[in-house]
């Protein structure tokens, strides 16, 4: 005759013990290491957009960010990132260097190539265009989620690099040239992988595409 | 134990924070925001704690100061900067004011530190009003000079001098760096005038702009100071037109 054997207080710990193990590997290997597992991805066919021409869509590990751009600001640097997003310079590029809370930035297109990367010199690249003069002189308000071309390391001009900041920025007016700002999906922007102790990230995130928005509804 | 606890503090000693707007700005960290001028677009800063920088050759260090003295000498230097225009700072390259104490360059004890390449000067606001008002027009020299120095060429300038005066370079004499007006002037104004043909400039400009009355003066019994003087006018007028 079968007979129900009571479970003793220590098999009890030890069975809850078991649950709570197996509850840290799961959330462990699967919970945790998804970094993008609680942000919203953004998407476009729900969205509508007044001036779709100065809209960038930018796909990142953890899905879209829009990008409105302002060509009443910056004419001319406007003008070029259109130009270099129309011929898909952008796809693939590392975010190479992630200042945490602060700003990541993107766009060697010489040295932060996915599959060529070269870790001695991101940063310092050029891209295949001629560097253009800032235009820092109208008022902008760099705030959380402004985006701005960086200054080239010869000098006080400008050519592929941008970066879009993470938090307010009150000084950088005047000193770096507006491009427009994140509307949507900035969520994303603050998943991007920096590195532990240098800004200079190892094994970084990329740009997967940025594209115009009209490009995309097509 | 104890050991351990040295290490971890040895780590965030050494790795200070740099993540914010002013050190991706003029490299130098642990500062905030203090005021910022619309007028003439000036950016005042104060350390949040105590900061060691590098510039160029130098270690730059300086410490954190409570409010009450930093609201003080902020008063005085903003109404010494208001005397120049915003088009001026524009075109010299001087956006940012740091308002520090113990300020050290090169371990050296100092009153004020200008870095043009940044477009910043620090000032020591431990130093009392009277230097006070003097440095700060030194070190704005000092910017001008390295973003316009066609209109200031130290060969013109050494022949303002006795032939047989040499500067005296770096010293360990305290009294080298004086910036007491001296008695006899002989053509310097104070003795750290004497140091370096870049800082007889910039202590000549110094008293143009903060001993108007005493310079007047001066200038009518010393030939040597009042071709020095001529000299720095004539050289500010030509940054001025060509503004």
């Amino acid at each position: 005759m079968l007979t129900k054997i009571k479970q003793s207080k220590s098999e009890k710990i030890l069975l809850i013990f078991l649950i709570l193990l197996a509850i840290f590997a799961f959330s462990s290997f699967v919970l945790i290491k998804n970094k993008c597992l609680f942000v919203e991805n953004v998407k476009i066919d729900k969205l509508t957009f007044e001036n779709r021409e100065n809209i960038v869509v930018m796909n990142v590990n953890c899905g879209n960010v829009i990008i409105e751009l302002l060509p009443k600001v910056s004419p001319n640097a406007v003008a070029r990132f259109k130009n270099m997003i129309a011929n898909k310079e952008y796809d693939d590029v590392a975010f190479h260097r992630v200042v945490e809370n602060f700003l990541v930035q993107a766009g060697d297109l010489e040295f932060g190539k996915k599959g060529s990367i070269n870790y001695t010199y991101i940063g310092s690249g050029k891209s295949k265009y001629s560097l253009i003069k800032p235009e820092k002189g109208k008022p902008f308000d760099f705030k959380k989620g402004s985006v701005g071309f960086a200054k080239s390391k010869n000098g006080d001009m400008e050519d592929s690099e941008f970066f879009i900041l993470l938090s307010d920025a009150p000084l950088f007016e005047g000193e770096y040239t507006p491009l427009g700002n994140v509307t949507h999906g900035f969520a994303a922007l603050t998943k991007i992988k920096s590195g532990n102790k240098s800004e200079y990230v190892l094994r970084p995130d990329f740009i997967n595409s940025l594209r115009m928005l009209p490009e995309i509804s097509n | 134990m104890k050991l351990n606890i040295l290490i971890l503090l040895l780590f965030f000693t050494i790795f200070q924070s740099k993540a914010d707007q002013i050190y991706e700005l003029i490299k130098i960290p642990n500062l905030k925001i203090y005021q910022i001028d619309k007028e003439n677009n000036l950016r005042y800063l104060t350390p949040k704690k105590d900061f060691v920088t590098n510039s160029g050759i130098n270690n730059v260090s300086c410490k954190k100061s409570n409010n009450y003295k930093v609201e003080k000498k902020y008063i005085k230097t903003k109404n010494e900067f208001n005397i120049f225009k915003k088009e001026f700072f524009e075109k010299i390259k001087l956006k940012y004011i740091v308002l520090c104490e113990e300020l050290k360059v090169g371990e050296i004890n100092a009153l004020g530190f200008a870095n043009p390449e940044m477009e910043t000067i620090l000032l020591n606001i431990n130093t009392n009003d009277d230097d006070f008002e003097r440095v700060i027009h030194h070190e704005v020299f000092h910017i001008v000079e390295n973003n316009y120095k066609k209109f200031f060429p130290d060969t013109v300038w050494a022949k303002f001098n006795n032939p047989n005066f040499y500067y005296s370079g770096s010293s360990t004499n305290p009294e080298a760096y004086s910036l007491v007006k001296l008695s006899n002037t002989n053509g310097f104004f104070s003795e750290y005038a004497k140091y370096s043909i870049s800082e007889d400039m910039a202590e000549t400009f110094s008293f143009i702009n903060s001993r108007k009355k005493y310079v007047s003066e001066v200038i009518n019994l010393d030939k040597i100071l009042n071709k020095k003087v001529i000299f720095i006018k004539e050289g500010m007028l030509n940054i001025k037109k060509s503004l």
